[in-house]
């Protein structure tokens, strides 16, 4: 019995490692910096290259704590008060992309314009 | 008020199909409502307490620590679930007769059900520090809309609450003889599922950067941020734009999960088995 859920776990984490394989890689990305202070991202527009990818530095101001978000980047990252964070993001086609504080979503909002 | 309801629930939401799942997974197993419960106060602690240290956290691995405390509570969730499904393959003949015979709650089945207060407890916590973090600053801010804000958000989380509550009402309504295999397919798309997003995690963190390129973008057909697509994304994995890496780490987790089910489904079979417990 306790040989056999041994077993099992034996085969689960093998699965799940395998299925998880990952190789490591070190990454030189331009980085572009946003603020956010009070209820505004600074700059609100920011010019990226397309097709490659890139680093969005985000430093948040405000004591409170912000989550820069983008559906369109596919990016998600909490921003603890009076911090800063880095997000990857992929090479994206050029066009105008939104960005936002998702916890103040319809007020915060910037856009990333890749060309 | 309105605006915190739909921020807290949108966040709660996946953790509350999660439980609701699990809750009907582990129906008649004696205690497994105590455990489920277990995992959902292990994960709110666990929110606060990462909420806190969110900083700290987020310094870890050249600033990409936050993604690899995601990828890595995925990967121990995926495994636990794994787990759960070949205890159930292999036990789930002795539970089905048990249940015919007697109807009554089954007394073993307390290795699964810690796996699954495990996954519980990661489903919660992905989510619970976001929420913890955005109550956190509505107090920090006070202020008139104080109040509003806070009821918003407690509303929020019952709602999730209901979630789990239709999700099991709904599950459990399957005959019981269908139940289990429901269950067991539900929790092999939750694994799939929550491995490629431990995949894309990694890829976030800058970790991994095989097979990134993005394989398809439906974002046109089904957006991942709407009710549907949340749905779909909780419980078959659904991604708008997943990289190649995710999907070859999906379909490798469901084929692999599949496959150790059905095969440890037919060794239990074996009259050998039956008589070794």
């Amino acid at each position: 019995m306790l040989k056999w859920n041994k077993s099992i776990l034996a085969a689960a984490t093998a699965t799940a490692i395998l299925s998880t394989a990952a190789f490591a890689s070190a990454s030189d990305m331009t980085t572009y910096d946003v603020t956010i202070d009070g209820a505004q991202f600074t700059p609100s527009e920011l010019k990226v290259k397309a097709g490659e990818p890139f680093r969005i530095k985000v430093t948040n101001k405000n004591k409170a704590p912000a989550e820069f978000e983008s559906s369109d980047l596919d990016v998600e990252k909490l921003v603890p008060g009076t911090f800063d964070i880095v997000v990857n993001v992929r090479p994206q086609e050029p066009g105008k992309y939104e960005f936002f504080d998702d916890f103040r979503k319809n007020d915060v909002i910037g856009y990333i314009i890749a060309e | 008020m309105l605006g915190a309801l739909i921020i807290v629930f949108r966040e709660v939401f996946e953790a509350g199909l999660v439980v609701g799942i699990l809750l009907a997974a582990t129906k008649l197993v004696s205690g497994s409502r105590w455990w489920i419960a277990g995992g959902v106060a292990g994960g709110v602690a666990g929110s606060v307490l990462l909420a806190f240290f969110a900083g700290a956290v987020s310094r870890w691995a050249d600033g990409f620590g936050q993604e690899l405390f995601d990828a890595g509570v995925l990967a121990v969730a995926v495994v636990m679930l794994i787990w759960h499904n070949l205890w159930m393959a292999h036990h789930g003949r002795e539970l089905a007769a048990h249940l015919m015979k007697a109807g009554s709650e089954v007394e073993d089945g307390s290795r699964p059900l810690a796996a699954l207060a495990i996954v519980v407890g990661v489903a919660v916590l992905r989510e619970g520090a976001e929420v913890a973090l955005f109550m956190y600053g509505i107090v920090l801010a006070g202020g008139e809309s104080w109040t509003s804000l806070a009821l918003g958000s407690v509303a929020g989380l019952a709602l999730g609450a209901c979630v789990s509550a239709l999700t099991y009402f709904g599950l459990v309504k399957i005959p019981m003889r269908h139940l289990f295999s429901v269950t067991t397919l539900l929790i092999t798309f939750l694994a799939a599922a929550m491995a490629s997003q431990s995949a894309a995690f990694l890829e976030k963190a800058g970790k991994v950067s095989w097979l990134s390129a993005t394989a398809w973008d439906t974002s046109w057909i089904l957006d991942e941020n709407s009710m549907l697509g949340r749905v779909m994304h909780t419980m078959i994995g659904y991604a708008q734009r997943p990289s190649e890496l995710q999907v070859l780490v999906y379909l490798v987790t469901l084929l692999a999960v599949a496959a150790l089910t059905f095969a440890t489904a037919r060794h239990a079979k074996t009259p050998q088995a039956a008589a070794s417990r």
